[in-house]
């Protein structure tokens, strides 16, 4: 009963993150719109929990956006869930001290990968004849607003809601929690 | 790393699994209970930001429908000189169209796309157009699902339209997206005249896409000697980010 209702919670809050990355980008004027709160929101879960869940919980969340998403299926799950297993990756083996610095790095580098990983899941898919070629100067100006908002507003939400919340500095390496 | 071989493998099985049970159409249990859990508040949600820009919009109305009479009129005026005499046709009935609602809009923040509540099980199909109330086209259905559909935009990078001038020559080109909130007029021959103000109406040389829909005006001209085609740029009738209700054309 009490793993459904933790099931029951992820889902909303899955549910929630969708809703408000998908809200923010009517209400948030350019560009601002371009802010991944999926990813501030991963981040700082990483930070907070300190758990490879997030890996899984990308994956949900990118399936959502991907039932919506005018791309081929799966190429947004694949690029989401991949960039926060290599966020994982980074917290894990570099950037093990817990700052607000750290959390705008992280989040820059995972938007990153995201989109390198989407852009060359794009590519390939176009090479095999399946797609029209992405126009490649309006999505370098679109990503690195991108990169810079996530990394700014997840230093920021670090700072002054998740630092408060998150466990004490750790002495040992984190492993994978469920 | 052994270990992060079998974290990728296993991750790239998980992803791969999905991917081909979508495919396959398995998922459909669940795909469509995810979407009437996103639907629904995203439509709110989607309507209440908009609500402050529609205070304007009777006024623009009145001019849109203008435009498409304009725009009819010119058209009739061709048909009844040209193609009745020699070929006797009768003119085209209205379109078939269903009505629907924007409950969304781009997922991607490199797309422009609209989100509506109508899909395949109302007939919708990919490639459909998409016009306001007032008769203007505003894109092209790119995906059905069963009880919701995404529409291109006309300024989508993707977005072609095969396009007509009511100039003298009735220059035709492609119409693209891809130039911020304007689009553009591309592959008019060089020797055809066409000047601002122009209208610019859907060819009929694309299937599915009736002849006539008002797609905008011409803004300015942008020519260079010595090249074969010549292009505009056009500022489109219908406010793209304003859209609550649209009409999707099922029959043409």
């Amino acid at each position: 009963m009490k793993s459904f209702g933790r099931f029951l919670f992820s889902l909303a809050c899955i549910v929630i993150v969708v809703l408000f990355h998908l809200a923010l980008r009517s209400l948030l004027p350019p560009p601002w719109h371009h802010l991944n709160v999926i990813f501030v929101f991963l981040i700082l879960l990483l930070l907070i929990q300190e758990t490879g869940m997030i890996i899984w919980i990308s994956f949900c969340i990118h399936f959502f956006i991907e039932l919506y998403a005018v791309g081929p299926f799966g190429i947004l799950i694949f690029s989401g869930t991949f960039a926060a297993l290599i966020a994982f990756w980074l917290y894990q083996y570099f950037f093990t001290n817990q700052s607000w610095y750290t959390a705008a790095v992280l989040s820059f580098l995972a938007v990153l990968f995201h989109r390198v990983l989407y852009s060359g899941a794009l590519v390939s898919l176009q090479v095999v004849g399946h797609g029209a070629a992405p126009p490649w100067r309006a999505m370098a100006s679109v990503y690195g607003w991108e990169m810079l908002l996530t990394a700014g507003v997840t230093s920021l939400l670090y700072l002054g809601i998740a630092r408060p919340f998150r466990s004490q500095k750790r002495t040992v390496p984190i492993e994978w929690r469920a | 790393m052994p270990t992060a071989r079998k974290t990728v493998m296993g991750i790239a099985f998980v992803i791969a699994l999905v991917v081909t049970l979508h495919a396959l159409g398995i998922l459909a249990f669940i795909e469509r209970p995810a979407r009437s859990l996103i639907g629904f508040p995203s439509g709110v949600l989607y309507r209440a930001t908009r609500l402050k820009t529609i205070a304007g919009e009777s006024t623009e109305a009145t001019a849109a429908k203008e435009i498409m009479e304009e725009a009819h009129v010119a058209l009739l005026r061709e048909e009844n000189a040209s193609l009745r005499r020699q070929l006797d046709f009768l003119e085209k009935t209205p379109y078939t169209t269903i009505g629907a609602d924007v409950i969304g809009q781009d997922v991607e923040p490199i797309g422009n796309t609209l989100i509506v509540n109508r899909g395949s099980l109302h007939g919708v199909l990919a490639g459909q157009p998409v016009i306001t109330d007032s008769g203007i086209l505003v894109g092209k259905i790119v995906r059905a699902d069963e009880e919701s559909a995404i529409v291109r935009l006309l300024h989508d990078g993707q977005s072609k339209i095969a396009a007509t001038v009511l100039n003298m020559d009735r220059s035709v080109g492609l119409v693209e997206g891809g130039y911020g909130l304007s689009v553009r007029m591309n592959f008019i021959p060089q020797n055809e005249a066409i000047a601002p103000g122009d209208l610019i109406v859907t060819s009929g040389l694309e299937a599915g896409i009736p002849r006539g829909l008002v797609i905008g005006r011409v803004e300015a001209v942008e020519k260079e000697a010595y090249q074969p085609f010549q292009r505009a740029i056009l500022s489109t009738s219908a406010k793209l980010d304003r859209l609550l209700v649209v009409s999707i054309i099922v029959g043409a």
